[in-house]
């Protein structure tokens, strides 16, 4: 029966599945999907070529694996269905580890830490806490903005339930546009937006607050970014793996993140993985 | 912050009449696919429905009463979220194991369309009540076949007595590809978005749009307007 | 989709009804009083009056509500002196950005519903009334009223469904309604068509409801000498799809 449906709806998919399909490639290249659009994760030039830290970081990975890679940029909506489709073998970009999406799929160790941050308003009252605590009680009543199905989110969920009124957003120009209209007492993201905000001539009013918010402290936010792949290719993270440890112990990795982040957000190596 | 207006709309460099255009272009370009997929859609639909095939008829009822009761935006993530699946599944059925993509512009055709069509098949329904019976009775008299019937004298009746029905579904449809931004298809409503944010002007680019989209309205409803007129001498 | 997934999705589903509801139940009246307003206004002996009350429904239906909700929710928060306006009170606030850009549109296509409701009051009863002595006043709350309301509130229905489904834009402001609890449990679950499924059941079931209890208003309103068995009007719909189905079912050959 079932097959019956798949054949009469094939003749209608047919048009569609002629608009482009791509083809399975040779399995000896490494297909890395990336985003190409979140400085300074992963970023595109005007001349259309990838760049960035993870860029730098997966082509350092692909030499020490000994074999060729090929990036594609695609938006993250839809790269997971294409890495669980076959059409990449690894993903990166700023890609949180967190357990829900290791039920599914599986990561490598990782690599990257990067803090998140509240910011608000110059004149607002939350400036200038020397603690989570003391922020955590300014915050008490306060409209708080994070962008969805992010670790930000997460950790208001966490903290804050109850205690704030949390509003949610597709894309950080939306948060920013609230922030800056007041709408929201405060917004919590990654520091590298909040940087790029706080440097533009908007952004002007808006600063940073302290503390960084500690993921030693909050571990539940995960332990960082990895790279997001199939359960089933366990050669390739293995080999992912070794290479990171590498770059890790030679300290390649944290002149990588120096260049882009403009300071440290390498992870140490993984115990698990690189041995003691 | 301190640019003027007129700087906002150069025509290249940073000005955003260009891309602005190129917004437009791709919102004209799904609400015309999407709408004349959406009217053929819905002409099937509609035999469908009055067709003697039970099964068929309440699959029609079902499809327009979904359709009709959900908002826009709800179909529109379902096809963003589940299309891709969806043909995989199919595809592998048929023996292909690739990967297949969907991207956000054949999903807004698509969007366009399946609405389209549910509300353009209660336009074609009512149209095809509006016809006298001495009509079909005509045509058998005449020893016409009922296909060659339907498609000579039924079917281009029917279009004329629907035109002002199928007017207002594509305003509709101009309308619902507004929706579209939401799942990042650079349309007019997407760029005036980023160019709101970027330019921190988000009031004159929200007022262009709206100033575009009533113009867009008034010559689809004037074009459709005279078009009824000439059919009705012809 | 397994329990576990399925009473979570159901339970995020629940809390955001409420939200739904919220929303349709303050846009339907605010709605009706500013298409009365407008009605009234298009009714009115001054032109200029006449001209604005157009001009409003002509542009709101018009323009797409995304269109007017950015506007006002994006749009105006960019000048400072809004802000710094007791208007911002107000503004500053997701859903009732919401809902005022909502009622504003449906306003104006309620308007249009209204003036249709008027156009079908047959002009006899009226002079019947005003040969009766009535006063103007009268005449309009006793006769004209009841007759346009009772002939709008099948396109008013319609109406009805028509704000219900776009209380869904709201979710592009932060408003976690039915459509924005759907997305989000699309892209976190990925079981796109049991979520879809279950949304779209409840937006029915909210239709189905929505229009019955107008039906049995629409049967109050109708003298009992008119009235039918509420489902008669249907049966006979159905005959005489049947009849016009012998030309239809020709294309069977």
């Amino acid at each position: 029966m079932q097959k019956t449906i798949r054949s009469l709806l094939s003749a209608l998919v047919l048009g569609a599945m002629l608009c482009g399909p791509a083809m399975a490639q040779d399995q000896a290249e490494v297909r890395i999907g990336t985003d190409g659009g979140y400085l300074p994760w992963t970023s595109t030039t005007p001349s259309g070529e990838l760049t960035g830290f993870e860029i730098d970081l997966a082509k350092q990975v692909c030499d020490r694996m000994k074999r060729s890679c090929r990036f594609t940029a695609q938006p993250w909506e839809g790269q997971v269905p294409a890495l669980e489709q076959g059409k990449y073998d690894i993903l990166v970009g700023g890609i949180a580890i967190t357990p829900e999406r290791e039920k599914r799929l599986a990561f490598t160790q990782s690599y990257a830490n990067l803090p998140i941050n509240f910011a608000a308003a110059k004149t607002s009252s939350l400036n200038g806490k020397a603690n989570w605590r003391e922020l955590k009680a300014a915050l008490a009543g306060k409209t708080i903005g994070v962008q969805s199905g992010t670790q930000s989110q997460k950790f208001v969920d966490n903290e804050l339930k109850g205690e704030v009124t949390v509003r949610l957003y597709d894309n950080q120009d939306s948060l920013n546009l609230d922030l800056l209209a007041g709408r929201i007492d405060a917004a919590l993201a990654g520091r590298s937006p909040w940087i790029a905000l706080t440097r533009s001539q908007q952004g002007e009013p808006i600063e940073i607050l302290s503390p960084d918010i500690d993921f030693d402290e909050f571990n539940y936010l995960g332990v960082g970014v990895g790279g997001l792949m199939r359960k089933n290719e366990e050669d390739l993270r293995k080999a992912w793996d070794a290479a990171l440890c590498d770059l890790k112990t030679s300290g390649e990795l944290k002149s990588i993140s120096e260049k882009w982040f403009g300071f440290d957000v390498s992870t140490k190596p993984d115990a698990k993985v690189c041995g003691a | 912050m301190n640019s003027t207006v007129i700087d906002l709309f150069a025509w290249g460099g940073d000005g955003w009449t260009k891309p602005l255009l190129t917004g437009l272009g791709v919102t004209m370009a799904c609400a015309c696919i999407g709408y004349a997929l959406g009217v053929l859609l819905g002409l099937a639909v509609a035999f469908a429905k009055l067709g003697q095939n039970r099964w068929l008829g309440a699959a029609a009822t079902l499809y327009t009463t979904l359709l009709r009761g959900v908002p826009p935006l709800l179909v529109i993530f379902l096809l963003f979220f589940g299309t891709n699946g969806a043909l995989m599944w199919v595809a592998r059925g048929f023996g292909y194991a690739g990967y297949i993509e969907v991207d956000a512009f054949t999903v807004g055709v698509m969007a366009v369309a399946f609405v389209s069509a549910a509300y353009s098949s209660e336009v074609f329904r009512g149209a095809h009540a509006a016809i006298p019976v001495g009509q079909f009775e005509a045509y058998t008299a005449l020893g016409l076949r009922p296909l060659a019937g339907l498609w000579t004298v039924i079917i281009p009746q029917m279009f004329r007595l629907a035109l002002p029905g199928l007017g207002n579904v594509w305003i509709m449809a101009i309308k619902e590809t507004t929706l579209l931004s939401v799942i990042s298809l650079a349309e007019l409503m997407r760029v005036v978005g980023v160019a709101g944010r970027t330019t921190g002007q988000p009031f004159i680019f929200y007022g262009m749009a709206a100033i575009i989209y009533l113009v867009l309205v008034a010559i689809s409803s004037r074009a459709f307007h005279v078009i009824e007129t000439r059919m009705r001498w012809a | 989709m397994d329990l576990e997934t399925a009473l979570h999705v159901a339970s995020e589903l629940a809390g955001a009804i409420w939200v739904t509801l919220a929303l349709a139940a303050v846009t339907l009246p605010l709605g009706l009083i500013l298409a009365g307003l407008a009605t009234w206004a298009r009714r009115s002996r001054h032109r200029a009056l006449r001209g604005v009350a157009s001009a409003y429904v002509l542009a709101f239906r018009s323009i797409p509500l995304l269109v007017q909700i950015f506007v006002l929710y994006y749009g105006l928060s960019q000048f400072a002196w809004l802000r710094a306006s007791p208007v911002w009170i107000v503004l500053k606030d997701p859903f009732a950005c919401a809902v005022i850009a909502m009622s504003v549109c449906a306003g104006a296509y309620t308007a249009e519903v209204m003036r249709g409701g008027l156009a079908a009051v047959p002009q006899g009863a009226i002079e019947a009334a005003r040969a009766l002595g009535l006063s103007r006043f009268k005449t309009f709350l006793l006769v004209t009223m009841p007759i346009a309301i009772r002939r709008a509130l099948p396109a008013y229905s319609n109406e009805i469904v028509v704000t219900l489904k776009s209380t869904s834009l709201a979710c592009t402001i932060t408003v976690m309604e039915l459509t924005g609890v759907a997305k989000d449990l699309m892209s976190q679950t990925f079981a796109v068509i049991e979520v879809f499924c279950m949304v779209a059941l409840i937006y029915l079931i909210i239709n189905m409801v929505l229009i019955f209890l107008l039906r049995l208003v629409e049967r109050l309103l109708t003298p009992p000498y008119q009235r039918k068995p509420m489902l008669a009007g249907a049966r006979r719909v159905v005959s005489a799809a049947k009849w016009r189905s012998i030309g239809a079912a020709s294309q069977k050959g």
